[in-house]
């Protein structure tokens, strides 16, 4: 049957009217439109509102694996470490539905993220194969700051770390050789000559500070003392200045290697976390 | 929830974000009108852009709310309407204190169609020159909006604030210090730093002058040495801090009673933060 022209326009517009409808009249709440909402929220980094919409998501059509991981990651990006045990149940719950890998780097880099000292941790990492597991086990040990453990776990994994990670197991390497600064030195140096144990620390300039300030003092009270004897005052106050100076460098001193000990550890640290937060 | 969980099309959305817009639940509002945007067709919702970024203004989302603002000023067709969103843009300058911004973004304006917005952009363009401590301009551009009484009323609120500047301006009051220590403090009111400063240095300088003349020289120098410099340097520091500190105090009182002088003879409310 062939429409004739009339027909045939009032067709076309039939048709477009219909469509046009049906799009305003699209349920924008079902699966997919809210799945392609949540990713647009996801990769806006809106992930407060990317994480509702998941979770409503996972309440309604429960068990998507697409969802469920997308839903923990959202949780990590957004650093909601009140989720990470929840986040936990509903991988394991839905482990058989999830390529387990999967599941466990992404609840890894989770626990990670939110430095978790839980023992679940090592529940999730044994499921990775031995390279992948030995870099996220020696992270956890860096992010707890389990020190201890991270120089025996590198040393006991050194060919596996060295072969994926080697940066990450140069870096444990030299914390673990690393020489600190001994504060009972600090204090010593600085009994002998004021101000080169904060030398010793490389504290330039509070060294040459506390240096002249009791050297100053010093040489007028003894100035003062050889001039006037016993009896002169400012023999004394300058003494006790420069007594109160040199015990105060000494305590400043042991506390100068304490500090440079702490810088250190804290550089170490960064580098050692940038590198782990960079690598998933 | 049960929203939540019915069937919605785009138009139901719409009027549910509306709602919640209009009930002050800009969270909720906010993530709704972005479904509207994200799903609608052919511009057809373009309004959306300033009300999303009305609401990211009034989370204190400043930076998000300037991004939509210059969404919809791109979308917008009527001139008036861009005009207004260009001053609500330049409002999210002024509350980051960004006075730079807020000028580049009203010279690049057309000439206003209506006597409303320009009494407008003149008082905006005011205030960014207050803002840039550039005084002449700034008082030309709010004279513009008052009527002659006005006028002469912003006048002296200018004439006040500029005699008070130069009465503390900080490196007259530093210079007072330096030479006669805590003298600085005490004329900017910091009357117990100032006699602590003079008694300190006073004292020191007596003191080393004594040892100078009971031993040596060296020895009086030596007195000086470790103490006199840091306490006489830390006076007249803080006598030049202290003014600076008064004249910002008095730049914020002479600002709010502009905007009030302007409020109250023109009734132009100008909606900008009333303090520095």
């Amino acid at each position: 049957m062939i429409l004739s022209g009339k027909k045939f326009f009032f067709f076309v517009v039939a048709v477009c009217v219909l469509t046009i409808s049906s799009s305003a009249q699209q349920n924008l709440m079902d699966f997919d439109n809210s799945l392609k909402f949540a990713r647009y929220l996801k990769s806006t980094r809106q992930y407060r509102f990317a994480s509702e919409e998941y979770e409503r998501l996972n309440f309604l059509w429960p068990g998507n694996t697409s969802v469920i991981l997308e839903l923990v990651q959202t949780y990590r990006f957004n650093k909601q470490c009140d989720k990470l045990d929840p986040s936990f149940g509903l991988l394991k719950q839905n482990l058989f539905r999830i390529d387990s890998s999967h599941a466990a780097r992404e609840y890894l880099s989770f626990a990670l993220t939110c430095r978790s000292d839980s023992e679940k941790f090592f529940e999730f990492s044994s499921l990775l194969k031995s390279g992948e597991r030995c870099f996220y086990e020696l992270g956890h040990f860096w992010v707890t700051q389990k020190y201890d453990s991270a120089f025996n776990y590198n040393r006991n994994n050194e060919d596996l770390i060295k072969a994926e990670h080697n940066y990450l197991y140069q870096l444990t390497y030299d914390f673990e050789h690393e020489k600190y600064k001994s504060p009972a030195l600090g204090l010593v140096l600085s009994a002998v000559i004021p101000g080169s144990g904060k030398l010793y620390s490389k504290r330039t300039g509070d060294a040459l500070i506390s240096f002249l300030f009791v050297s100053t003092n010093a040489y007028a009270s003894y100035r003062a003392f050889n001039r006037k004897g016993i009896k002169s005052v400012n023999g004394w106050i300058f003494g006790g200045l420069a007594f109160s100076f040199y015990s105060a460098n000494l305590y400043g001193s042991a506390k100068a290697a304490k500090r440079y000990n702490n810088d250190l550890r804290t550089r170490y640290q960064n580098n050692a976390e940038n590198y782990i937060y960079s690598s998933f | 929830m049960p929203f939540l969980l019915k069937a919605q099309d785009i138009n139901t959305i719409r009027s549910f974000s509306d709602e919640q817009f209009n009930t002050g639940n800009y969270q909720l509002a906010l993530k709704e009108y972005q479904r509207v945007l994200f799903f609608s067709n052919d511009n057809e919702y373009n309004e959306l852009y300033s009300k999303i970024a009305s609401i990211h203004y009034l989370l204190s989302d400043l930076n998000l709310a300037i991004r939509y603002y210059d969404f919809a000023m791109r979308v917008e067709d009527d001139d008036s309407l861009r005009f207004e969103l260009a001053l609500k843009k330049t409002l999210c300058n002024f509350k980051q204190d960004d006075y730079y911004s807020a000028l580049s973004e009203l010279l690049d304006l057309k000439e206003p169609g209506t006597g409303y917005l320009k009494d407008k952009k003149d008082l905006y363009m005011g205030i960014c020159y207050f803002g840039l401590n550039n005084y002449e301009k700034s008082r030309e551009y709010f004279s513009a909006v008052l009527d002659p009484d006005g006028i002469a009323e912003l006048h002296n609120l200018f004439h006040s604030y500029e005699s008070y500047s130069r009465k503390y301006r900080p490196g007259k009051v530093e210079l007072m210090s330096i030479l006669l220590p805590g003298l600085g403090q005490i004329y900017t009111g910091e009357i117990l730093s100032g006699i602590n400063s003079f008694v300190l240095i006073t004292g020191i300088t007596i003191y080393a002058m004594i040892t100078a003349v009971n031993y040596t020289l060296i020895d009086g120098l030596l007195v000086l040495s470790s103490w006199f410099y840091r306490y006489y340097s830390g006076g007249f520091t803080n006598a030049h801090d202290s003014a600076v500190r008064k004249i910002e105090k008095e730049k914020t009182r002479t600002y709010s009673e502009i905007l009030s002088l302007i409020e109250s003879r023109k009734g132009l409310a100008c909606n900008a933060p009333t303090t520095y």
